[in-house]
């Protein structure tokens, strides 16, 4: 079904093919090569089912964290870059503060790039992982249920792990 | 992220606090540090000045350093052997009859019930043992088999092979009959622990053979080994998830000193020879592959010439060697690949606890291992039982049941054939 179109268009546009992604959130507009968006599932499946207009809307993701995607995504589609050029490149790109790197892999996430959410999971996880766990509740906004007596008899099953910390 | 992490992290909110504790999560988690190979080395080793086996932790891969700190909490001083890791678990044995599973990242251990065989008899002395650590792959749970050959005072031949398995869910112990025959022509003394892979464990075994045991069937099965490898100083371990034999063969009136062969296991008994290189004389026994590929051996120290021995890495490609540092006796060496666990093996913290009645029935008389100590045991006992009853005394074991211990050893003592007139209770 989705290839007659498709042969169609390719006949009237020999041209690179390009897409334009636009960030709902303070609608800034992003024209990228079609392979290089492709890399997106979610981006994939909507070109694939031909739902994709000329202009693709990103909803929740601002035009800030979509310039950094599109960054990690045409570093991955040139097919001349090493993996130690790539390691770098990403090491680049991650090196953001928390908050970005949050909302990064929550665009990551919602975009589907299984490797821009793993990279990107990872930096989140060495940074917090020496952080005492009251700064991680702060950074994820995450609400205490806890009781103080139940969180002291949490506390209490590993007390080990707190020594140093707060 | 590490396990000490995810511990604090539990106090967040109840949300990651279940989320933690998901088994979905203990997987993924493991998963991931294998697939990304992120695996320690763990290096157990015997110092002389504290007589205590130590476990130094090499932080990285370079193995350039090595962690001693963490580790004053280790279960068991005496225990002394060590398999698995079997999901971030590992199994400890004192030779004897105590068992401990251990969560090294956690810090928790487990000590295992006394593997009681009922139909062996309690003057019969340990001749050899073997043990390993696996996982059911049906219901990924995991397993301890512990064979026993045992002797009636200085026999020259075996007069029964008793096997027990050990489930870590049911936290039980079952024994498996019959095996005699197929068992006791296999075990060597150099075959105590073995190695592990997708739901079977090997052994060594002799006369160039490898002894299998599936650990979903439970059944025993003996396949064949590389030809004409040399018996002794032989290692099954793994190599790119295959099981190898590495040996050491000397190689009398040439120029170099040894060769060291590594063999691997293709299919089931068909074995391909992957390595072969001439070794300085100094090195004594293979140890395993480090995480990082190179090839860790047991050498004697030149410095103290037959007084310590030390761990060295081998480079197959380059053939370079390094000194790793721990120092200790040759043959109490044991390398091991550690991937950090969540899973909980709850039921001691740094003391055996809990209903230990069989463990100290054990030690009333499995240890005792001839009929006279074993009456000298009994009698013990029943006086220190006595003494409870009569003149409410508190027992030298709390933590025992008596009533359950005097049944035990009764039935232990008729089962041997001999009878003796019990106190009443």
């Amino acid at each position: 079904m989705a290839s007659a179109p498709e042969n169609e268009k390719n006949a009237s546009a020999p041209e690179k093919k390009t897409l334009t992604l636009k960030s709902m959130i303070n609608n800034e507009e992003f024209v990228v090569d079609e392979h290089v968006a492709l890399q997106s599932v979610t981006i994939k499946n909507m070109v694939d089912s031909d739902c994709a207009g000329d202009v693709i809307p990103v909803p929740t993701i601002s035009g800030e964290i979509l310039a950094l995607v599109i960054e990690y995504c045409k570093n991955h589609a040139n097919p001349s870059a090493s993996e130690d050029d790539l390691k770098k490149a990403d090491a680049g790109i991650v090196a953001k503060d928390i908050y970005t790197l949050i909302d990064l892999v929550l665009a990551a996430n919602f975009l589907d790039i299984k490797g821009l959410l793993e990279v990107t999971s990872q930096k989140i996880a060495d940074s917090i992982k020496d952080l005492p766990h009251q700064d991680v509740r702060e950074i994820f906004g995450v609400e205490n249920d806890y009781t103080p007596e139940e969180e002291a008899a949490v506390r209490a099953e590993h007390d080990w792990a707190f020594e140093g910390f707060p | 992220m590490p396990v000490k992490s995810l511990l604090r992290f539990r106090c967040i909110c109840k949300h990651w606090y279940t989320l933690i504790l998901n088994p979905t999560f203990e997987h993924h988690h493991l998963d991931h540090q294998k697939s990304n190979n992120k695996g320690r080395l763990l290096l157990q080793h015997y110092d002389k000045h504290t007589s205590q086996y130590v476990y130094a932790l090499f932080p990285d891969k370079t193995l350039a350093t090595t962690s001693y700190h963490d580790l004053d909490y280790v279960p068991g001083k005496g225990i002394v052997a060590i398999d698995g890791p079997i999901n971030g678990l590992f199994c400890l044995f004192n030779y004897r009859d105590h068992f401990i599973i251990w969560n090294f990242a956690m810090r928790e251990f487990r000590s295992l019930p006394f593997p009681y065989h009922p139909k062996r008899p309690p003057h019969y002395k340990t001749s050899l043992w073997s043990f390993g650590f696996g996982l059911d792959p049906i219901t990924n749970d995991s397993k301890v088999v512990l064979i026993r050959e045992l002797r009636n005072g200085l026999r020259s031949f075996p007069d029964g092979v008793f096997v027990n398995v050990y489930t870590l869910s049911t936290n039980t112990w079952r024994h498996l009959d019959d095996l005699d025959d197929l068992l006791s022509k296999c075990l060597t003394a150099y075959s105590r622990t073995g190695v592990y892979l997708d739901g079977i464990y090997y052994w060594n075994a002799s006369h160039h053979r490898v002894l299998t045991f599936d650990m979903g069937k439970e059944v025993f099965r003996v396949i064949l080994g590389p030809d004409s490898t040399p018996d002794i100083p032989t290692l099954l371990t793994l190599y790119d998830n295959h099981i190898a034999l590495c040996c050491l063969r000397l190689i009398p009136l040439s120029t170099i000193d040894k060769c060291f062969e590594i063999w691997v296991m293709e299919l089931e008994g068909s074995w391909i020879k992957q390595f072969t290189g001439p070794l300085p004389g100094l090195i004594q026994r293979p140890l395993g592959f480090s995480n990082n590929g190179e090839f860790l051996f047991v050498s004697i120290s030149p410095e103290t010439w037959n007084l310590d021995s030390q761990v060295i890495s081998y480079n197959l490609t380059t053939k370079e060697f390094r000194d790793l540092g721990p120092k200790g006796y040759d043959c109490l060496f044991k390398a091991l690949i550690y991937y950090e666990s969540l899973a909980s093996v709850k039921g001691g913290k740094h003391k055996r606890k809990g209903k230990l009645f069989d463990s100290i029935a054990a030690r009333y008389f499995f240890m005792i291992e001839n009929h006279s100590k074993f009456t000298y045991g009994l009698v013990l006992f029943m006086r220190d039982f006595q003494m409870i009853k009569t003149r409410n005394t508190k027992p030298r074991y709390t933590d025992i049941d008596h009533v359950k211990v005097r049944g035990m050893l009764t039935r232990v003592w008729e089962s041997s054939g001999c009878s003796v007139d019990l106190p009443e209770i």
